[in-house]
């Protein structure tokens, strides 16, 4: 009976504990997010106006905004969003930031020189003011939000990919390809990229959390996009109401956490679960 | 050959090491029994997995932590090494008893100086200044052989070649005049003529400095330019002890002959090489075998070789082996 | 004489060490390999002997193109390897096949076994996948593995029997010569013997021709026709392997082959032990490389570099005290 590698992955998920709670939260909330209406008392968007500022009660569970909404109900919603987002910019990022970081490694030369300069302007910026600069250019939408933040992100996949990349480079099995006749394509496609996976893996997941706080403090700083209900922009709604209704923005805040502390749990575990085994 | 008159210089009965893991404990090495003498290089030989760098760490006191040694003692200079502390051990490592590696680059520090880390070796257990040990360092530098020491005690590992860096280790080895020397595989990483020369180092370190040393290796033709006495270890036992011309010349456990005969020979021309069928069993079935663990790949296995562990015989002077066949 | 396989004439490979380095003048280049030139005829076994830094494992390399030459040609059969196309390559390197040293690095991690040896056929597009299976099916049988093996992964092996699953996927494609690079070093002495017969035996059945790498001489004693002795990226001596070991004639070949340390206890043996260390290959000297270790150097050695010339019938020697030590034998 050959155990497959990613059968043992699962046994050893068991044995992590603080791994297995990271991923309890994060399935939590993919729950969550996926039955929101069923979860959600209220239309995220309805307005009471007799209990505006509510602090939270029976009815409703964290309070009200000045528009009477229902706090619960838009964290749920924006559990959506929040999680929408942060997925689609890690997967924009780490796919395109993965290709780049292969091509860079494996072909090294003036490919690497001019992809690695490219990332180094990238990198130059702070992450925010980039974002910024981009979201003021070409408006505010939720699309925009998401291609900004990838482009922040995309110099770590494409630093971690290369680095990965050259160590396995160097190894005989890949030698042992070309000297089949493989082409580098095919090399870095069948050979170079499965043996990336684990530390992509985890850094997605830490990029995970960055994307979310990242996108809180955009909303918060006033360039999420208005219509959207999403963890950050609840947040930036309680900004002028920090004293007299604190519950606007502390239950956005944990979700936030919560989700940070899930994606770093979840980061860690894999770490230690995927490397040693592998050698 | 020298033979040892007094009381042994190690002395170690019935050690086990066990490995404790989640899946349960596994035994690594089995109820060894061996000694050292004064002035005496033994030789420790085995395939991978057999337990000899194992045996080498449990005497150093450097065991993994998973690992633990059991047994009834292994006496060195009227201490019992398995019922001391760890203070206790700082004073007798690199004093008493010092420990060389295979791999030179990666038990030099990269970073510091190589001269540097010579002299830490000498300041950790004398009580001399830095200027002093400097000076003894370099003399120690070239008592190992390298040329222009004074150049050498300034240069970075990587500097050096594979040569020059395990005679820095030899020389680091020695500076606090150990009397037992561990060497654990320390010519395998090098090339053929340098290994000659530190073969030949090593002799000489032993004749000027009366030091014994147990010399680990998987090669039988290094056990014999330098070994006086050779221990066969197998799969955590040893099977077969005696001095280097009995084991090499008339060998009498089944797996040194196979062994012997499975090497290549520079003086004889074999078409087709004799084979040990199989392989070194795991841990894990090592767990469950009752008889003798070499059985499975014997080719003169008995029935009893299934029952029952063997016990040590001495067929001959100065020669020791654990194997049914030479049940009176 | 038959026409030989393989064909390297003045084969040369330069590793400049110094990279973008806008400040350094100087360049430096390690010669790895610094003009080596043999033959490899169908069916026999090629060793190649040295020491670390000699250039064997570069030559291996630079023979299937897997790093680009500096200089020199290799011919398999009538092609030049260096000057074919892409595709021509492509088709070439089905005939010619390498086996690693390190059975640990030489297959990948995440592939299982059945994926490994079936790579090479997946490459060139051959058979159908029912024809893959049973073409990887025997050639697991054949290399002495059980045909269970072709869904496990390669951590699942001890390195004696990756190193078989190395051996069939080099057999795959169905090649002419393999060039086997230190396949034996890194296994126990049990199980390199059972891999060793393997070699031979394949040898005989698919009509293989080797190139042995290795720095262990009496394993390349053991399994070569003839033997190359290298040394800082020449080779110093090549003879068929009883002359080499009967009358060996280079100063660096007899005190290789006395350095070597044999399991006997009562023989007495003429140990050349050399002083000195090997010269940094970045700074090689003007004349003879063996010069600052040499235990029969002239004058002339250190300034003039000396060709391999044929001595004797099959046995070459690059070495202007050869003739006089070949008197004293």
């Amino acid at each position: 009976m050959s155990v497959r590698p990613k059968h043992r992955f699962w046994i050893s998920l068991g044995h992590n504990k603080l791994a297995l709670f990271g991923f309890s939260i994060l399935f939590c909330l993919v729950l969550i997010s996926l039955s929101a209406p069923f979860i959600a008392r209220f239309n995220p968007g309805e307005l009471h106006m007799l209990k505006t500022l509510q602090a939270p009660d029976a009815d409703f569970l964290m309070g009200t905004d000045e528009f009477g909404r229902d706090i619960f109900s838009r964290v749920i919603y924006g559990t959506r969003t929040s999680l929408q987002t942060s997925l689609l910019v890690v997967l924009i990022a780490g796919g395109i930031g993965t290709f780049l970081g292969l091509c860079s490694g494996y072909f090294s030369g003036v490919t690497d020189f001019i992809i690695m300069r490219i990332m180094d302007g990238l990198m130059a910026f702070p992450a925010l003011l980039l974002a910024l600069s981009i979201m003021a250019a070409f408006g505010a939408s939720q699309t925009n939000l998401i291609l900004a933040l990838a482009i922040i992100y995309i110099p770590s996949f494409t630093r971690l990919t290369r680095n990965t990349t050259l160590g396995i480079r160097e190894l005989e099995f890949i030698e042992a390809s070309k000297a089949a006749g493989a082409g580098s394509l095919r090399i870095m496609i069948d050979h170079v990229f499965p043996n990336c996976l684990s530390p992509l893996i985890i850094n997605a997941t830490v990029i995970l959390g960055y994307t979310i706080l990242s996108e809180a403090a955009l909303s918060f700083l006033g360039f999420g996009s208005p219509s959207q209900i999403s963890w950050g922009t609840i947040l930036s709604d309680g900004r002028d109401y920090v004293f007299n209704a604190p519950w606007i923005s502390i239950y956005p805040g944990l979700a936030i956490s919560f989700f940070v502390l899930g994606t770093n749990l979840a980061g860690d575990g894999l770490r230690d679960i995927l490397d040693p085994r592998m050698q | 050959m020298k033979q040892s008159h007094t009381d042994p210089l190690l002395s170690c009965t019935d050690l086990s090491i066990v490995f404790n893991t989640h899946e349960g404990c596994f035994s690594a090495v089995r109820h060894v029994d061996f000694e050292i003498g004064h002035g005496e290089i033994v030789g420790l030989v085995g395939e991978s997995g057999c337990g000899k760098s194992l045996t080498a760490l449990s005497i150093m006191g450097l065991l993994p932590e998973t690992a633990s040694a059991h047994g009834n003692a292994i006496h060195f200079e009227g201490k019992d090494l398995l019922n001391i502390n760890e203070r206790a051990y700082q004073q007798i490592r690199g004093n008493r008893i010092s420990m060389i590696f295979q791999e030179p680059m990666t038990s030099l520090n990269p970073v510091f100086k190589v001269g540097f880390q010579v002299r830490e070796a000498l300041l950790l257990h004398q009580k001399i200044d830095k200027t002093e040990a400097q000076t003894q360092a370099i003399s120690m530098l070239k008592d190992v052989g390298i040329p222009a020491p004074e150049q050498a005690y300034n240069a970075y590992p990587h500097e050096l070649s594979g040569g020059m860096r395990q005679r820095v280790m030899i020389a680091m080895a020695m500076c606090c005049n150990p009397k037992l020397l561990i060497a654990d595989e320390p010519t395998t990483a090098l090339d053929v003529t340098i290994q000659a020369q530190i073969i030949e180092l090593i002799k000489g370190l032993v004749c000027t400095r009366n030091m014994s040393v147990l010399f680990i290796t998987h090669d039988l033709g290094v056990v014999a330019e330098i070994c006086d006495r050779v221990i066969v270890m197998y799969a955590g036992n040893i099977l077969e002890e005696g001095s280097v011309e009995n084991i090499l010349e008339h060998p009498l456990h089944p797996y040194t002959q196979g062994l012997l005969k499975a090497i290549p020979q520079i003086d004889n021309q074999l078409d087709y090489l004799h084979i040990i069928p199989g392989s070194v069993p795991a841990l894990k079935d090592l767990k469950d075998m009752t008889g003798c663990c070499f059985e499975p790949r014997c080719t003169n296995a008995m029935d009893i070789c299934r029952q029952e562990i063997p016990g040590a015989h001495t067929p001959r002077d100065n020669h020791h082996v654990n194997c049914h066949l030479y049940n009176r | 004489m038959p026409t030989p396989l393989i064909r390297v004439n003045e084969l040369k490979k330069y590793f400049s060490t110094d990279g973008f380095g806008l400040f350094s003048k100087k360049r430096t280049a390690v010669k790895a390999l610094n003009g080596i030139s043999f033959d490899i005829y169908p069916g026999e076994t090629l060793g190649i002997v040295g020491e670390s830094g000699c250039g064997k494992s570069t030559a291996a390399r630079v023979m299937l193109r897997l790093i680009p030459a500096t200089d020199g040609s290799v011919f398999f059969k009538e092609d030049n390897i260096f000057s074919l196309s892409t595709g021509e390559l492509k088709n070439i390197r089905k005939k010619m096949q390498i086996i690693f040293q390190d059975p640990f690095s030489s297959i990948d991690p995440r592939k299982n076994i059945r994926k490994i040896i079936g790579e090479p056929l997946s490459i060139h597009g051959i058979g159908s996948r029912k024809e893959r299976e049973e073409r990887v099916l025997s050639l697991v049988e054949r290399v002495g593995l059980h045909k269970t093996c072709m869904d496990k992964y390669p951590h699942e092996f001890s390195g004696g029997q990756r190193q078989r699953i190395v051996i069939a996927r080099a057999l795959t494609l169905n090649p002419e010569l393999i060039i086997c690079d230190e396949p034996v070093s890194a296994l126990d002495v049990s199980i390199q013997a059972q891999v060793l017969n393997l070699l031979k035996e394949l040898q005989a059945e698919f009509g293989l021709t080797y190139l042995f790498i290795s720095h262990d001489l009496s394993v390349v004693k053991h399994i070569s026709d003839r033997i190359a002795v290298m040394y800082l990226g020449k080779i110093v001596e090549i003879a068929p392997t009883r002359d080499l070991f009967e009358t060996p004639l280079h100063p660096y070949a007899i005190s290789l082959l006395s350095a070597v340390p044999v399991p006997r206890v009562n023989i007495k043996r003429n140990r050349i032990v050399l002083t000195g260390d090997v010269p940094d290959p970045r700074h090689l000297p003007e004349g003879c490389a063996f010069y600052s270790r040499c235990f029969k150097r002239i004058p002339k050695c250190k300034t003039i570099g000396p060709e391999l010339l044929e001595c004797d019938p099959g046995h070459s020697v690059a070495c202007h005290v050869a003739n006089s030590i070949k008197a004293t034998q």
